[in-house]
């Protein structure tokens, strides 16, 4: 199925307008409509067909390890933290949630907000029950990875030290410093 | 000229000798996003990753060596099932579909029934957490019958759950917490969920649907819906993947605007749209 693939984009190519060593530009965002997996998967080719550099930014990769009882949080400490080159994950545009990452540095502080991990673990029920679903509650140790961005919009954001607080509670779950 | 015409050649005769249906193909699979990276682009509007939620397959030990082509292609195959019968059929993702990357790892990771505890016991690969850290959904595909869950942007799921896959992804995505009673996960998240039965009269952003209505969750905590007599995906009690309501709307929005320009959905739960491709 692959040769179709192929053969389709030279075949485009071949009688398309001949621009010796001109680059494919990038997919545009603005509204695509494919109607099938395929569709889609053709369109976006010359942007899933180019190697690029590793990003320039940077995120905090925390492991936690929670304490739990029945879903509540006893103790927790940070494992490790290693900080990764990658872009970040959209944590300020979806920022809901009872707990407060806090990102402390020179410049002013700056936070958003996640579900309590112990109460974002959710479960399929059997398939008679009367919900498809249902949170789990885990007692005892519950390992955690929270990926925390050093940058948004693309910008470095100058982040010395990692504060996560649960504002239900008040209490400070973990800080650390982010070493580089 | 002559290369130009041999390539046209070349091109329509794989076409004749080929099937009527073109379909993704494991043999010539995209290269990594980077450099020693295990992660490649699978539906990729926006390679910047800045204007999109990206969504990251990952397979389980079941589908075996992904350097074998066989094996890729199922894989190909059933995260193809995931996307065209999981979140197409779901309005708000299908319109605004270029708001979402799709990408795969080749590192392998395994979910297998619970020693302890109700969810599966799962050993993600360590690259989901380097060369995924970008994904805003980690998710893994697994073959054998499990009762699945979701821990965080991670959770792991069957190809063929689609409710699953669309009502985890949601959670993930756009930190929508459950709306059905009583043992989900719950959270001040309006328009969708309130703290109380004045904050949810009071609030304008509900106006167009409001009915709000409390449950008391098993903790003992009282929360209110503002969309009561909606079912949707959030609820999720129908046996097929169901829209969202307006109020989860109001909130997948906001965070999709933010990424760039978004489309409303022509449908809202209650009602189901079909998308055929």
């Amino acid at each position: 199925m692959i040769h179709q693939t192929v053969a389709i984009a030279l075949l485009l190519a071949a009688l398309g307008p001949s621009s010796a060593g001109a680059q494919t530009p990038a997919q545009s965002t603005a509204s695509p409509q494919p109607k099938t997996f395929d569709e889609a998967v053709r369109q976006t080719r010359p942007n899933t067909m180019r190697e690029r550099p590793r990003p320039s930014t940077q995120v905090a990769v925390l492991d936690l390890m929670l304490d739990a009882d029945a879903g509540r949080l006893r103790a927790a400490r940070l494992e490790g933290m290693r900080v990764v080159s990658a872009n970040a994950p959209k944590v300020f545009e979806r920022s809901r949630g009872s707990w407060e990452v806090r990102l402390l540095g020179r410049g002013e502080a700056v936070s958003y907000r996640i579900p309590n991990p112990l109460e974002d673990i959710e479960v399929e029920n059997p398939p008679d029950s009367a919900a498809p679903f249902s949170q789990a509650r885990p007692s005892g140790p519950v390992a955690v990875q929270l990926i925390v961005p050093l940058a948004r919009k693309g910008q470095a954001l100058d982040v010395q030290r990692i504060e996560i607080v649960d504002t239900v509670s008040g209490r400070t779950v973990v800080e650390t410093a982010v070493r580089r | 000229m002559a290369s130009r015409f041999l390539q046209a050649l070349v091109a329509f005769a794989s076409l004749l000798l080929g099937a009527c249906t073109v379909e993704f193909d494991a043999g010539n699979p995209p290269p990594p996003i980077a450099p020693g990276s295990t992660v490649h682009g699978l539906i990729e509007w926006d390679p910047s990753q800045a204007s999109t939620l990206n969504i990251l397959f990952v397979p389980d030990t079941s589908y075996g060596d992904l350097s074998v082509e066989a094996n890729l292609q199922a894989f190909f195959e059933d995260i193809e099932l995931v996307i065209e019968q999981g979140y197409w059929q779901n309005n708000a993702y299908y319109v605004n579909l270029g708001r979402f990357n799709y990408y795969y790892t080749t590192a392998a990771g395994t979910a297998s029934a619970p020693t302890t505890g109700i969810c599966p016991d799962v050993t993600w690969p360590a690259q989901v957490d380097t060369d995924g850290a970008f994904a805003d959904l980690v998710l893994l595909l697994h073959t054998n019958s499990l009762r699945d869950c979701r821990w965080g942007r991670k959770a792991t799921s069957e190809p063929t759950s689609y409710r699953t896959v669309v009502h985890e992804s949601t959670h993930a995505l756009f930190n929508i917490p459950d709306e059905y009673c009583c043992d989900g996960g719950y959270y001040v998240a309006q328009p969708v969920l309130y703290s109380s039965s004045a904050n949810c009269n009071a609030d304008a952003a509900n106006a167009a649907w409001r009915d709000c209505v409390s449950f008391t969750s098993t903790g003992g905590t009282t929360w209110w819906r503002s969309e009561d007599s909606i079912s949707d995906i959030m609820v999720s009690a129908g046996s097929v993947v169901v829209e969202v309501g307006p109020a989860d709307w109001a909130i997948m929005e906001d965070v999709l605007s933010a990424l760039g320009a978004t489309s409303t959905p022509s449908v809202f739960a209650p009602a189901s749209w079909d998308h055929t491709p």
